[in-house]
């Protein structure tokens, strides 16, 4: 049976690397650079977290600051893909978050706090589905929306989910938003949970102290397109119940979504001809994606392996879109992104990442992410034709 | 898509929350502890609609809410602010909502798929669609799509939060569904004829005249609204379907989860063969829901 088809028909990104496509590319071709320090004054906490904030939009009207850059990211994406007014109305949207909105309870329960008694948090009605409501509202989008809190693979599931209902005939377009903006909960929640380190992030490396936190907002158009437009090729996720906060180190969980979504696509492990890991430089995920991995391509060689949180930090539930679109774009634009001198010695965990950019070779490349609760995901892209 | 089991938790809260702790060993056969509240309705709920059916080890877990686990997201706010205290880790890692599909797939065994997914007011609606998305596919056999919604204290607080008047009753519930795909061998309870979402009042009404084609679906059909439903419009749809109005009684106290509720209800009670269950939003857009008896 014929599928519809589900292509990248145009993306939006605002990251810590800049806002727009050009500025990510010409990010990705450099080394990564270190966090900036950021105060986190909540209460009587004051706390000096690393952060990789969003380049161009600055934490000045905090009421605006994340209508404002998801509006710009969707707005980047419609236009990329040149989508007129009335195919804009029957828009489904699929949206990826671990904070969704957080930002604005804190900010008006704190604002409140401080000029009344009896103030309580989260008066302004909260709801996973409100900032959806409103997006949908501004854009007047009018097909179903799902808004995905799955921790760090969000907005993978979101893609996932868009990319199949599509191909299944429920819908026809499909507007993917993986989005993540500084918030106190996070910030000191990583922060008490010893996650952090204040230098670069090294995945898979022996000198891997803890990952950055990132802030993200990244759409994708989905929609019918032409065999040689990138689109999602196969994916899985799966449960895994170890731990609440870690893969199993022994790579079997990860190796099973991974199996899982190559059985899904219907390739084998050989057709993959570059990998986009988690890397979250901590010490027991990177293991269990190295083991995993390692598990996977056993008995064949292991493809040119990158990392992207080092450039654009951890983006939490923004992450499944946001690396997701600067590794297509990426591949697109010829290059494999390196992190020189990080992730470097095959000997630590049995990988090693890609050192001076990579000219990418034709086929299909995967895509790892792993997040709290035991959520696993794995996704496959390529061109239509790649199969 | 079939429905194989369901099992249900609802309360109407008025003085205090009921403690839930002997519920949940009742309900998974051991204590679970660590947890609040979400947590522990989300299992009293799964665990009564998996007693006597337990669910295959690959069955995916879908859990919604309309306001996931206010509890502990209002306890850690209210620790930074007013106390001074970061979240402590337990406490951040529960923020996620995900969280709760992690004890879910450990206390019940299950290694499919895990999702927390929501929509503003169908959160149940939208679960159900990912998870027939899944079985018609024929990835999953087997689904347990639950729909959670709890109540926090003071009750005026949470009103404030929900927006309804002082004087409306609040409440908790929990309402769970194991679903098969169509292939399934076994007694089931009911089907699972459309979940779906229709833009506007124009696409509602095209897609009823399709589904009353034959004179005895109106007698044969019970219509159950949902509670953001506003009067003309309730009026509106039984005028369009004729199907006489249903609804779960007594009637439920406000909270997220209501479908959830009338869906539980409509299988215990079987009022009529078939269940059509709209609901509305802001925007103008329908989400329908229709169920048939086995």
């Amino acid at each position: 049976m014929a599928m519809n088809q589900a292509c990248f028909l145009g993306a939006g990104i605002a990251t810590h690397l800049g806002t727009g496509m050009a500025a990510q590319l010409a990010a990705l071709q450099r080394a990564p650079l270190p966090p900036q320090p950021v105060n986190c004054d909540i209460g009587t906490i004051h706390e000096c977290v690393p952060y990789k904030l969003l380049a161009d939009f600055p934490l000045a009207d905090i009421t605006q600051r994340l209508d404002t850059v998801i509006d710009h990211v969707i707005e980047q994406a419609l236009a990329a893909a040149g989508l007129d007014g009335a195919d804009r109305a029957g828009i489904s949207l699929f949206i990826g978050s671990s904070s969704f909105d957080i930002s604005l309870s804190e900010y008006s329960y704190q604002h409140a706090h401080t000029v009344r008694n009896d103030a309580i948090p989260m008066e302004d009605s909260p709801s996973f589905g409100k900032l959806g409501e409103a997006v949908r509202q501004r854009f007047g989008f009018r097909g179903p929306d799902f808004s995905f809190n799955t921790a760090c693979t969000s907005s993978a599931n979101a893609l996932w989910y868009a990319s199949r209902l599509i191909q299944a005939g429920k819908i026809r377009y499909a507007l993917v938003l993986g989005v993540e903006v500084i918030n106190h909960i996070t910030a000191l929640g990583f922060h008490g949970l010893g996650l952090l380190t204040r230098s670069v992030m090294k995945p898979f490396d022996a000198a891997r102290d803890g990952l950055v936190l990132g802030e993200a907002a990244s759409a994708l158009l989905l929609g019918p397109g032409n065999d040689s437009d990138f689109r999602l090729l196969g994916g899985a996720n799966m449960c895994d119940t170890h731990s609440m906060s870690a893969a199993n180190a022994d790579g079997s969980s990860v190796a099973a979504v991974i199996a899982a979504a190559l059985a899904e696509a219907g390739i084998s492990h050989t057709a993959i001809t570059a990998i986009k890991a988690h890397g979250t430089a901590s010490l027991l995920n990177d293991e269990a994606e190295a083991a995993g991995l390692l598990r996977i391509f056993s008995g064949s060689t292991l493809p040119p392996v990158c990392a992207l949180k080092p450039f654009i930090g951890h983006t939490l539930g923004a992450c499944g879109l946001t690396e997701l679109i600067l590794f297509w774009q990426a591949l697109s634009n010829g290059f494999i992104p390196a992190t020189t001198g990080i992730g470097a010695d095959n000997t630590v965990l049995g990988i090693s990442l890609v050192q001076t950019p990579a000219v990418p070779a034709a086929g299909i490349y995967l895509l790892d992410y792993f997040g709290f609760g035991g959520n696993n995901t794995a996704l496959l892209i390529g061109t239509g034709d790649a199969r | 898509m079939k429905i194989i089991a369901h099992g249900h938790y609802a309360e109407k809260i008025e003085d205090a929350l009921p403690p839930l702790k002997e519920l949940v060993k009742e309900a998974t056969g051991e204590p679970v502890r660590r947890v609040g509240r979400f947590i522990q309705l989300a299992l009293i709920g799964a665990g009564r609609c998996l007693t006597a059916n337990p669910a295959p080890k690959n069955t995916g877990v879908y859990l919604t809410s309309g306001r996931g686990d206010l509890e502990i997201t209002l306890d850690v706010l209210e620790q930074m602010v007013e106390h001074g205290l970061p979240p402590k880790p337990l406490s951040f890692i529960n923020t996620v909502s995900n969280s709760a599909c992690f004890y879910l797939a450990k206390h019940f065994g299950l290694h499919g798929r895990s999702h927390f997914v929501t929509r503003r007011h169908a959160p149940l609606e939208s679960a159900l669609q990912l998870a027939a998305l899944d079985l018609d596919h024929g990835s999953l056999q087997s689904a347990l799509v639950g729909s959670v919604d709890i109540c926090t204290m003071p009750l005026a607080d949470h009103r404030t939060r929900l927006c309804v008047p002082a004087d409306t009753a609040v409440g908790e519930g929990s309402h769970w569904f194991l679903l098969s795909n169509d292939t399934y061998p076994g007694t089931t309870l009911a089907t699972i004829e459309a979940v779906i979402l229709l833009p506007d009042k124009d696409a509602l009404q095209q897609w009823l005249a399709t589904q009353f084609l034959s004179p005895q679906s109106p007698a044969n059909t019970v219509l159950a609204c949902g509670q953001h439903i506003d009067t003309p419009t309730r009026l509106l749809l039984q005028h369009l379907t004729g199907c006489s109005a249903w609804a779960a009684s007594p009637e439920p106290p406000w909270y997220d989860s209501h479908c959830g509720n009338t869906l539980g209800q409509f299988l215990q009670l079987r009022p009529a063969r078939t269940l059509l269950h709209i609901d509305s939003d802001p925007a103008g857009r329908f989400n329908v829901l229709q169920v048939s008896l086995s």
